[in-house]
């Protein structure tokens, strides 16, 4: 992922500049450069920190509307998004509303 | 210096910035007292009325509508501003090498550069004024003072005002260098004021010297020969407690660098070329080419920090990084102020080139004072640092070691 992120960044820095003089094209080579240093001290770091540290404040459920079956669902987030934990029906979303 | 008068200190100073590219405006002041004046100078980023204060960047255009607060403060206190000086972009640089007008060219510095991104203000204060103000975000003030051998001071957050600054991000301060460390004091005394017009100023008054302190030393698993016998040394004169303050170097960058590029970010979206485009009269074909016409303003520099920006605002496979760092930085602030709260001063002996440990200073929000150390100290100087506001208890630790600090007698 970070390499796709890395690559397209670096090609937009370079498409920025791609007109101008060789003396800035020679000072983007060292800006492209510190970015890439940046980035992999950066990714180093994300990648020790433990994932999803500050979930303990989201909520992991949503309520989902679904107005083709006239019902809410509660879901909780997963890889699945279809894992529902619990379905709640209301029969008339009209007079619910 | 304040024997000179103002033609020759005009000429000292063209013919300095020929070989350096220190200055990006001299300025030509009428004042008739400033042989009995204390002249200081800004960095290129610091706002004075009617003139361009650039950043050293080709995004600002605008003739500044009035002084920053911190110019307003010293020239009521008698001082006499006499120039702007180079930085890097917009503050963002290590070695004062990314500027509009050409980089800074210090040949008695590494990378013949006195660093940055206060450089400018670094070699001014080295060389003509009494005092320089530059900004200090992860080190800008103390680590160019540290090449050209001469001290730094960067105070708590909020306690000077940032009214009339380019802000390049949230750990961002005004910062002081000088040769002598009793003007800088003086200075910090006069500039630190509440300031109702800039939101993060804090009330003024640092806190009164501490009658005793005891000294903790950052990383000291991390020291060499050199450090570990500095250490010793002060041993024999301070009580040097043994508190564990080792915090793991490794990724105070990463954090840093994760935070001041968000921080840019934001700040930076104030120069868009459409703003200023009264001046430009440029055409745009979309709002996409508004975007790109604004991001080559920047420099490379700038460019690739507001690049990274987005890298680290942006979620990937479920990862904030900007999330993660400020939840180490979380982490880091309750350790310091733990430790500093038992032993209010934190030190750290300076070996060689390394920077990341400016960063904690800003990182936390506490104030530092960088003191280049004789030569026969074995190191090069001393990262000081203290609880928020307690100024006075570094600089009252600085005098207790005068006699170790180089160039502590000059006083200009």
């Amino acid at each position: 992922m970070q390499n796709q992120i890395e690559k397209k960044i670096i090609k937009r820095m370079t498409d920025l500049w791609k007109h101008e003089s060789a003396a800035k094209q020679s000072e983007l080579n060292s800006a492209v450069a510190i970015f890439q240093h940046r980035l992999k001290m950066i990714e180093k770091f994300v990648n020790t920190q433990p994932k999803q540290t500050r979930d303990y404040y989201i909520s992991p459920y949503t309520v989902v509307a679904d107005h083709d079956r006239m019902h809410y669902k509660i879901v909780k987030h997963t890889d699945d998004i279809t894992n529902y934990i619990s379905t709640i029906w209301i029969k008339n979303i009209k007079s619910y509303e | 210096m304040n024997k000179e008068n103002k033609t020759e200190l005009k000429k000292r100073m063209h013919e300095l910035n020929a070989s350096t590219n220190i200055y990006t405006y001299i300025l030509e002041s009428n004042s008739t007292d400033m042989k009995e004046s204390k002249l200081y100078d800004v960095k290129d980023n610091m706002m004075i009325k009617d003139i361009y204060v650039t950043g050293a960047s080709s995004t600002n255009l605008i003739k500044s509508p009035y002084n920053a607060a911190v110019v307003d403060l010293l020239n009521a206190a008698g001082y006499r501003v006499v120039a702007l000086t180079n930085m890097d972009e917009l503050g963002v640089g290590s070695w004062s090498r990314f500027a509009k007008n050409g980089r800074i060219v210090w040949n008695e510095g590494p990378q013949q550069s006195p660093g940055g991104s206060s450089g400018g203000a670094a070699v001014s204060a080295l060389k003509i004024t009494t005092i320089s103000l530059g900004t200090d975000t992860g080190g800008s003030c103390r680590f160019p003072a540290q090449i050209c051998r001469i001290h730094g001071f960067k105070p708590t957050f909020g306690s000077f005002s940032r009214f009339g600054i380019y802000i390049y991000d949230d750990t961002d301060t005004v910062g002081i260098f000088s040769r002598s460390v009793k003007e800088i004091y003086n200075a910090a005394k006069i500039l630190s004021v509440y300031d109702e017009r800039d939101s993060n100023s804090i009330t003024n008054n640092m806190n009164s010297g501490a009658s005793s302190y005891s000294i903790v030393a950052l990383n000291e698993n991390l020291y060499n020969k050199e450090q570990k016998e500095f250490l010793n040394q002060l041993k024999k004169r301070f009580d040097v407690v043994d508190i564990d303050l080792s915090i793991n170097p490794e990724f105070i960058d990463a954090i840093y660098e994760i935070i001041s590029a968000a921080g840019f970010y934001s700040n930076s979206s104030r120069f868009s070329i459409a703003r200023l485009n009264d001046k430009n009269s440029i055409e745009f074909d979309s709002y996409q080419d508004v975007v790109d016409k604004s991001l080559k303003m920047f420099g490379p520099n700038c460019l690739s920090k507001i690049m990274l920006a987005e890298y680290v605002m942006h979620k990937s496979d479920g990862v904030n990084a900007y999330e993660l760092a400020l939840s180490a930085r979380g982490d880091l602030i309750s350790n310091f102020i733990r430790t500093i709260d038992n032993a209010k001063i934190i030190i750290y002996p300076v070996v060689n080139l390394e920077e990341y440990h400016y960063i904690y200073a800003n990182l936390v929000g506490i104030p530092s004072l960088f003191v280049s150390l004789r030569r026969e100290t074995g190191i090069i100087g001393l990262n000081i640092m203290s609880a928020h506001r307690c100024e006075n208890i570094i600089f009252d630790f600085a005098e207790k070691i005068a006699d170790l600090i180089y160039n502590q007698q000059i006083d200009s």
